[in-house]
Order: structure tokens, then sequence, then C-alpha cells
């Protein structure tokens, strides 16, 4: 059994798949300008280049998947390359200790458990997978059982946000 | 709420000659890739960056960035379970990554957006990117990492 020292939920997230056929559309610059602009945060974001063009993931919250429809519908260029899948969500690992082992009893649990893998990215200590959001505690229980969680430590959700402050302090001088 | 007049990274690790994977994965994980998988969990491998998108087709592109002789080993391993695998397989080696973290960067909005405008016309090199938690990381070809973290280093703080 891998022991971890922990694994955390995150709230719904909607997916936003971009493709493009080239890479010469500016895509990735021009959504992620667009989502800046708007305060929209990127919690998830994995871009591939290839001659052929880009394939993009990105995850947003699900209460910006109205918004970010209205952006993009504005953008003729962004939204024809645009698909949404709602109901997604993070389950985050951690740590992952750069090894494969991990990831790799991980991805076959989740597999074996019928759980749609929408994409996965490690980060310097942990391992993230985008799921479907009403099966994350399924995730997380079978991810329970093949791997030793740490004592004293149970699957979490955050209990608060941190925002992205656009005044130097609430309240203060801006 | 958080706000920085600049925004902060820890500082940026470029590792060169690496080598990049790329599997393409049924999405089901048949049982022939499950025992692969498993084959490699073992090995004393270690990746600096692994991530998976789904395909509209339902293939799941597994990408591995690793040491280049341990992603030969890797694939040998996997190849000596699905002869056929090879056929699924890219390589390109050597690539160049650069990472980086900041403070409550998954958590904060403009942070990509941020960074592309940073890295300007070099986003045209890029190879794939990745945000996650509190990192990014930044694939690409080789020759091109020192100069594309120089602009980096310019845009954003480091502090100390």
């Amino acid at each position: 059994m891998v022991g971890i020292n922990g694994l955390k939920m995150s709230e719904e997230l909607c997916l936003v798949r971009l493709r493009a056929t080239s890479r010469g559309s500016n895509l990735m610059p021009a959504f992620c300008n667009l989502l800046a602009g708007s305060q929209v945060n990127i919690p998830f974001l994995s871009a591939e280049y290839r001659a052929g063009g880009i394939q993009t993931i990105c995850c947003v919250d699900a209460a910006h998947q109205p918004m970010l429809k209205r952006l993009l519908n504005a953008a003729p260029v962004l939204q024809e390359r645009a698909e949404y899948t709602a109901g997604v969500g993070l389950l985050t690992l951690f740590p992952h200790q750069s090894r494969l082992k991990l990831f790799g009893l991980s991805l076959r649990t989740l597999a074996q458990a019928g759980l749609r893998i929408y994409a996965t990215a490690s980060s310097v200590g942990a391992l993230t997978y985008v799921l479907d959001y009403a099966r994350l505690d399924q995730a997380a229980a079978a991810i329970q059982a093949c791997c030793k969680l740490s004592r004293n430590h149970a699957p979490f959700k955050a209990e608060f946000a941190v925002a992205q402050g656009t005044k130097r302090r609430p309240g203060g001088k801006g | 709420m958080y706000w920085e007049p600049e925004i902060k990274t820890y500082g940026f690790q470029v590792v060169k000659n690496l080598a990049f994977y790329k599997y393409s994965v049924p999405a089901d994980l048949p049982a022939e890739w499950t025992r692969a998988i498993q084959r490699i969990e073992d090995e004393p491998n270690r990746f600096h960056l692994l991530y998976t998108q789904l395909t509209t087709s339902l293939e799941l592109n597994l990408r591995l960035l690793c040491e280049p002789e341990q992603g030969v080993c890797m694939a040998r391993r996997i190849a000596a379970e699905i002869p056929a695998a090879d056929d699924r397989l890219q390589v390109t080696v050597p690539v160049e990554m650069i990472c980086f973290q900041g403070p409550h960067f998954g958590d904060r909005f403009g942070i990509a957006d941020f960074t592309y405008q940073a890295l300007q016309e070099k986003s045209d090199l890029l190879l794939a990117t990745v945000f996650a938690c509190h990192s990014i990381y930044l694939i690409l070809p080789e020759g091109a990492a020192d100069d594309t973290r120089t602009r980096l280093a310019a845009a954003f703080r480091i502090p100390g």
C-alpha cells in the first residue's frame, strides 16, 4: 500500500476544452486574457501544442460557466473552439514523491472503479485528477482503499477560498 | 483576499536534456495497459512532470517528462507487456522544462494570463504548459529555456 499524506476535493467546476487546428491562432494568450479580465480563476489548465494545433483542458468555477459562455460568444474565434463539460471536480493526492507508484496505482484504481478521468497533472508535490464532481466521494473512497492515508487525516474540501484582490488592501488605500 | 503589486514566484527551475514521452492509451484502460502500468510502478524511475488529457475520441493522452535513460527503461517495460505499444508512442528528445511556483497561484485569477504576457512571442515555442495547484510547468524545445526564463524573470518578482 502506498502512503499518502492527504486527499483534497475541490468545489464543483466546469471543464472547458479548447482546440485549434493550427498553432498560429494566439488561442491560449487570448483565452487567458479574457478570463483574467473578468477575474475568473483557472485552477487547472493543461495545454499541448503540436504541429497540427493545440489541445487544452482547463477548469473554472462552475458558477462562472454562464459568464464564460457569454465572454466566448463575444469572441467568435474562441467560441468556435470551446466545448464545455459541466459538473467536474478536482481530486488532489499528495505527495507523489516524483515516483510513478502513486500515479500508476491511482490511475488503475480510478479506471477500475469506472470513473471517467478527464485529465491529470502533477505539480511539485501533488497529483490532481479531474473527475465527475458527483463521483468525487466515490473516487476518494477508492483511493483510500488502495492507499494508506496518514493518521488523523481524512479527505477534505477547502473550507475557505483565497481570492485575488484588485486593490492594495481591501478597504484601504487603492 | 490576497493582493501583491508584482506577482511573486519562489524562483525558476530549469531542467534540460529531458525526454517527453507521449502515449495514447484507451481511456477504459484495458487489462494489458493496466498490467503495463503496474509493471512500471515499482521501477525507481522519477518523473519531472506527468499529465493526461482525455480526448473526444476517448483516448487518454498520457504524457511523461523524465530523464531520457529512465524513459527508455519505462518504454521497454511497457513494450514487453504490449508489443504494439510503440505504435501509440511518440518521443521528443531532448526537451527543456521551466517550473515555478508562487503564493496561492492556483487560487488567483490572472496568473496564466500574466505568464503568457511575459512570454510574448516565445509562447509560439511551447510544447506544453501545465498549471496545477500552485505550480506552472513549461515544456520547451532544446535551446529555448534560458531565454524564456529571462523573459519570465523580468516579469515576475523573486523575493530576496
